[in-house]
Formats: C-alpha cells, sequence, structure tokens
C-alpha cells in the first residue's frame, strides 16, 4: 500500500470508523423512548400498594417497555388494561404467571391516570392529581379505617366490598358524591367521614380511589 | 514414529492462538428495536444472546412472535399487515461496531513465550434488514466495513428468503450468503456469548482448516411449530452450501468444487428459555498439505461433524449450557499420503448468572480431545473463561464486557504444549 493511502487509512478512515458510533450516539440519545428510560422510578411518593405492583411491573414488563410508551399507548382505553396484559403473556419471553396480572394492570391504571390528569383530558375536575395527592388519599384511606371493611389486592378486610376495580366502575362525579355524602350524614350504608373533612382530602381520597382499576 | 510437522503445524498452532484470543463481536440488530419501540430484551437475553422471543422471530421472517393462545391462528401476512409501517429508520442500523482491549502471554514448547496487547477496532458493521411491505419477503444483510482492526469491506451475510404458513406453524426458504452460527438453533447451539469469546468447539478450525462459525453461500429451507404459550418450539431447517476453499474461506463464485456441502439442524425449545439442539454436517473440501513445501499434495476429504447442544434456564436466573461436538475427517499424513482420519471430541459447559436485567456474569470450560492418523496421538486442550457483561444503557443497546482466559493444551499435529492467558474486554455499540 502506498504512504499516502497507508496515511489516508491510519488517520482518515480508522479514526472516522472509531469516532462515527459515539457521535451517532450524541446525535441519537433521547431520540428513542425505549433508548431514555431508566429501569427503576423514584416511588417515594407513591402509594406502598402501587409500590408493589410496580415491583412486579418492573421484573416482567419494563425490562422491554418504557412506561410512557406504554401508558401513551394504553390510556385511551384502560380497561382493557387486562386484555393487553394476558396478550402479553401469551408471546414468548414474557413469563408473565397469572398472578403477575393484576398487580401489572393495577400499575398501568395507576400510571394512565396519572398521565392523563396531567395532560388535562380527562379530568372533569380539572385538577391533575400528582403522586403526592394520590398518596395523602391512601393515608387518608388508611387513618379513616377504610380498609377495615374493605379489601384491595392482597389486604384483608370484611364487612365490605372489595375495592380493587371502583376506579374503574365508578365515575370521579359518583366517587366524589359518595364521599360527601358520607361527610354530611345522607349515606349511612358505612361509618361517616368526619364532618369537618376539607374538600382537599375528599379529592384526595378520590384521587386515590380512581386509580384502583383492576378486572375485579 | 512422532512425525514432525514443522511449519504447518506452526502455523496451524498460530491460527488456533488468534482465534482463540480474538473476542467475537457483541452485535445485535437496533433497527429491529426502533420497529417495535421495544428495548433489547424483547430479544436478548443481554445482547447479543437470543432469547426464546428472538428466536422465534429470525425463524418468522424477523416478524416479532405474537400472541398464541388456543383459540386463533395468526396467519403470516396478518401478522405483517399489522406491523409499523416500513421505513428506513426501521430497517437500516449503519454504525453497529465493537472496540476491545486484548492482552495476551502465550508460551509454546521450546519458543520463548511471548506476550502482546492492544486496543482493536473489531469491528464496524452496517445491517440491512426488514421486509417487502404486504408480503411475506423478507432480506437480511450485513456489511462489514472493518473486521479485526482491517478495513476491509465485505458481505458476510446477503439472503433473502419468503416465510409462510402462520405464527404457530410456519415454512421457509432462503438463499444467499448466511452466518450459520451453527445453523442458530437454541442457546447452547449459538455462537454469540455473553463472555468475549465463543466456546471453543464453534471457533476451532482443527487441521482440516474447518470451521463451524462461517458464512457460506447456499440455499435453506426450514419449519418451526410453537404451541400456545409458545410453551414448546421445535423446528428443523437444512441448508445446501457450496462449502470452503483449501484454507477454510467459503467459496463465493465459481468453484471447481463441485459437491454441496449439506447443513441440519433440529431444535426443541422444551422450558421457558431452555432448548436442546442437534446438528448433522456433511461436506467435503480441498485440502493442501505440506503447503509450500517441495512434497505439497493436495487432496480431497470428507469432514463430518454431528453435535448435540443444550441449556436450561433455572427461574430466569441460572442459565446452565454445554455441547459436544463429534468431528470426523478423512485424512492423508502429509509426510507419507497415507489415508488416516482426523477425529475430534470436542465439549464445553457453561453458567451463565443474569444478577439483573442487563448484568450478567459468567464462567465456561471447554474441552477439545482430537488427533490424526500419523500423529503424535490423541491430544487435548483445556480452557476456562471467567467474565461479566453490563449492559451500559436502559435499553441494552451498548454492552460492555470483560472476560479473562486460561488456556493449556497440545495440538493434534505435532503435540507441542501451549499455554495462553488473556485479558479481553469490548464495549459494543448498536445503533
Amino acid at each position: 500500500m502506498k504512504r499516502s493511502s497507508r496515511a489516508f487509512v491510519a488517520f482518515g478512515v480508522l479514526p472516522l470508523a472509531a469516532a462515527t458510533p459515539l457521535l451517532l450516539a450524541a446525535a441519537s440519545w433521547g431520540q428513542y423512548a425505549q433508548d431514555t428510560a431508566s429501569l427503576k422510578k423514584d416511588l417515594s411518593e407513591y402509594p406502598q400498594n402501587v409500590r408493589s405492583d410496580y415491583n412486579v411491573y418492573r421484573k416482567k414488563c419494563s425490562t422491554c417497555h418504557e412506561i410512557d410508551a406504554l401508558t401513551r399507548k394504553l390510556k385511551a382505553a384502560p380497561a382493557q388494561n387486562e386484555f393487553w396484559v394476558r396478550k402479553m403473556q401469551a408471546m414468548p419471553s414474557t413469563h408473565i404467571k397469572d398472578q403477575d396480572i393484576q398487580p401489572i394492570v393495577r400499575y398501568l391504571a395507576f400510571e394512565s391516570a396519572i398521565r392523563t390528569t396531567q395532560a388535562g383530558s380527562l379530568n372533569p375536575v380539572g385538577n391533575a392529581p400528582s403522586p403526592q395527592d394520590v398518596a395523602e388519599g391512601r393515608q387518608f384511606y388508611v387513618a379513616q379505617s377504610c380498609n377495615a371493611c374493605h379489601s384491595i389486592g392482597a389486604e384483608q378486610a370484611s364487612g365490605g366490598p372489595a375495592l380493587d376495580s371502583v376506579g374503574r366502575r365508578l365515575s370521579r362525579e359518583q366517587l366524589l358524591g359518595r364521599m360527601k355524602a358520607l361527610r354530611s350524614g345522607a349515606d349511612s350504608s358505612m361509618p361517616s367521614l368526619p364532618a369537618d373533612t376539607p374538600d382537599e382530602k375528599i379529592n384526595a381520597l378520590v384521587d386515590y380511589l380512581q386509580t384502583l382499576h383492576a378486572a375485579k | 514414529m512422532r512425525i514432525v510437522y514443522g511449519p504447518i503445524a506452526r502455523t496451524i498452532l498460530f491460527a488456533f492462538c488468534v482465534l482463540l484470543v480474538i473476542p467475537k463481536p457483541a452485535h445485535a440488530v437496533p433497527a429491529f428495536s426502533r420497529r417495535y419501540n421495544v428495548k433489547c430484551y424483547a430479544c436478548h437475553t443481554v445482547p447479543p444472546v437470543l432469547n426464546q422471543a428472538g428466536y422465534m422471530f429470525k425463524r418468522l421472517g424477523y416478524h416479532f412472535p405474537p400472541a398464541l393462545d388456543d383459540k386463533r391462528v395468526v396467519r403470516l401476512i396478518d401478522l405483517i399487515r399489522s406491523e409499523p409501517a416500513w421505513n428506513l429508520e426501521n430497517t437500516a442500523s449503519f454504525a453497529v461496531a465493537d472496540v476491545g482491549y486484548t492482552s495476551t502471554k502465550t508460551t509454546q514448547e521450546g519458543q520463548p513465550s511471548n506476550s502482546s496487547s492492544s486496543i482493536n477496532m473489531n469491528s464496524w458493521n452496517a445491517y440491512w434488514t426488514g421486509y417487502v411491505p404486504d408480503t411475506q419477503f423478507w432480506y437480511y444483510s450485513e456489511f462489514d466495513i472493518v473486521t479485526n482492526g482491517d478495513v476491509s469491506p465485505t458481505v458476510t451475510n446477503a439472503n433473502f428468503g419468503y416465510t409462510g404458513g402462520s405464527a404457530s406453524s410456519s415454512w421457509y426458504v432462503k438463499a444467499g450468503r448466511s452466518h450459520l452460527s451453527v445453523a442458530e438453533g437454541t442457546r447452547g447451539a449459538a455462537v454469540y456469548s455473553v463472555l468475549p469469546t465463543a466456546p471453543l468447539l464453534f471457533e476451532t478450525a482443527g487441521p482440516t482448516n474447518f470451521i463451524l462459525d462461517q458464512s457460506p453461500v447456499g440455499v435453506g429451507a426450514g419449519y418451526t411449530w410453537a404451541s400456545p404459550r409458545y410453551k414448546n418450539i421445535v423446528a428443523a431447517s437444512v441448508e445446501v452450501t457450496n462449502g470452503d476453499n483449501a484454507d477454510g474461506s467459503e467459496i463465493l463464485g465459481n468453484s471447481s468444487k463441485n459437491a454441496k456441502d449439506v447443513w441440519f439442524d433440529a431444535d426443541w425449545w422444551y422450558a421457558p428459555e431452555s432448548g436442546v439442539s442437534f446438528i448433522d454436517y456433511y461436506g467435503r473440501k480441498f485440502q493442501n498439505q505440506n503447503d509450500g513445501l517441495s512434497n505439497q499434495f493436495t487432496y480431497y476429504p470428507t469432514l463430518r461433524r454431528q453435535g448435540a447442544f443444550g441449556n436450561y434456564m433455572v427461574a430466569s436466573k441460572v442459565d446452565l449450557l454445554g455441547g459436544y461436538l463429534h468431528s470426523r475427517d478423512d485424512w492423508q499424513v502429509p509426510a507419507t499420503g497415507a489415508p488416516g482420519i482426523f477425529q475430534g471430541n470436542d465439549a464445553y459447559g457453561e453458567a451463565d448468572y443474569y444478577i439483573r436485567t442487563g448484568l450478567v456474569a459468567a464462567l465456561r470450560y471447554d474441552r477439545l480431545r482430537q488427533f490424526v492418523t500419523g500423529g503424535p496421538g490423541r491430544q487435548g486442550t483445556r480452557q476456562w473463561t471467567v467474565g461479566v457483561e453490563k449492559a451500559l444503557t436502559p435499553s441494552g443497546n451498548i454492552v460492555g464486557r470483560l472476560g479473562y482466559t486460561d488456556q493449556v493444551g497440545r495440538d493434534p499435529l505435532a503435540a507441542v504444549r501451549s499455554t495462553s492467558k488473556s485479558v479481553q474486554a469490548d464495549v459494543a455499540f448498536n445503533f
């Protein structure tokens, strides 16, 4: 090979060959959702039951999917989340067991509810519940001993119906109406809420209940 | 009487050592990931190792395997029509590169020890892969621009095919140049590894200059059956190829070697991410003995390989892999021309521990036991390799591998004892 050709290869082609992957990396970083998704989320503001559902989702789903891509795809029909999760179960290498389905569905519904209301497109109240709002709702739910009668997920309770799918069965208006009726004493089917419960607490409680979207 | 092979043995030994220390690039095809907006782990345990979905993806003509239940049959044409639209972004990957560092110390009986180290541009490839929209035709091409540090542009994969049937019962035909990867069966039979180098029995050429890891030109066909939820997958493939030149390179054009080689592979995925593969190869090639010497001669040996490979994935955490390969080739003693055989009984065992997504540690043991008629008797080589692979991005498209290899053995031609200790590290970019 001529000296000029060797120089071209040594100082032109090879450095370009080595640098191009790095340049392409810089140019394309963030271009695709699947490239930017973290494998872990900050769940400090999430309710405990949502965190345990997330752990199932993380092991089974976020290996391949970025959460935003999934919730953008699924938010249009959150009631069909279980249909899609069962469909994934029938694909190779997903390793989704039957006991994984409901936690994944619950987590997807929780994320969809947050992102949907943050987009402002479907929440008629106009508030966008943050994870903090939902967490406060859960805290209020426990503080009022709702979980003594109503179970969610693996929680043990007796005396009232399970609330796993209440967010799917009842609209926000219906839930707000029930909670306000419990506060005023108009609804005596269950223990009342304190008469001085502020509206913010009622809204937070409903924000939490709206995240419960299991099939049953 | 022990026959001294001299230059032939030294050449083969050198080739043997070179093959061992060059890392196998950790390539995946990122265009597939872009097409479906999923991370690399949809088809790979960690790139480049394929999982069960990745295996089915290839068998279905590079289409993602759909949900399979008891109720409906998914025709391939319907699957194809429901996929994202074809575009260049979904089908082209321009920079699939691998940069590595290798440090090696070798000893050879009767020679001073030798050490070397280098930073290597192992590879830089471009892939064009996809399908003709609204049809079941597909194409796959790989253009290697840099290979083992050399700028030597070549097309190592250039094939197209047609896949018919349904997702649960499919068949394909193809033609062109294809990287066989031992007929690309279940994970125990795959060349690609979480370690920087592949198992020895796939990469060792042997005295007849035949290597399993090659990209021959030919035609092929296969059939795949999958049960609901892919609990069982059974597949068979056959390839008829041109075969190799005397030096072991693939025959790419006209050749006086008229006979064709035949490859057969059968796979059975019997449990989640677990399977067995059986391969059978029959072929012929020209072989030069005493190359460059006054008593050089050429003969036309028949080459045979049979192998059984398998893996079992325990609790989605530990993958136990292993394989056995039997080789039997015609051999003519270089000194006298007397007929004989080359025989090999080679095996490997490996354990990969998937610590978490994108992080795997592995340990492998390789054992070669080979002899040639007129040689110094059965000789063996043992090798331990330990290493770790980590994905450097959440999507898994950039991976780093680090491995240490310790090898000791004697070649079957001259029984020269050699040792090799090497550290290999590489980073693969897949865009």
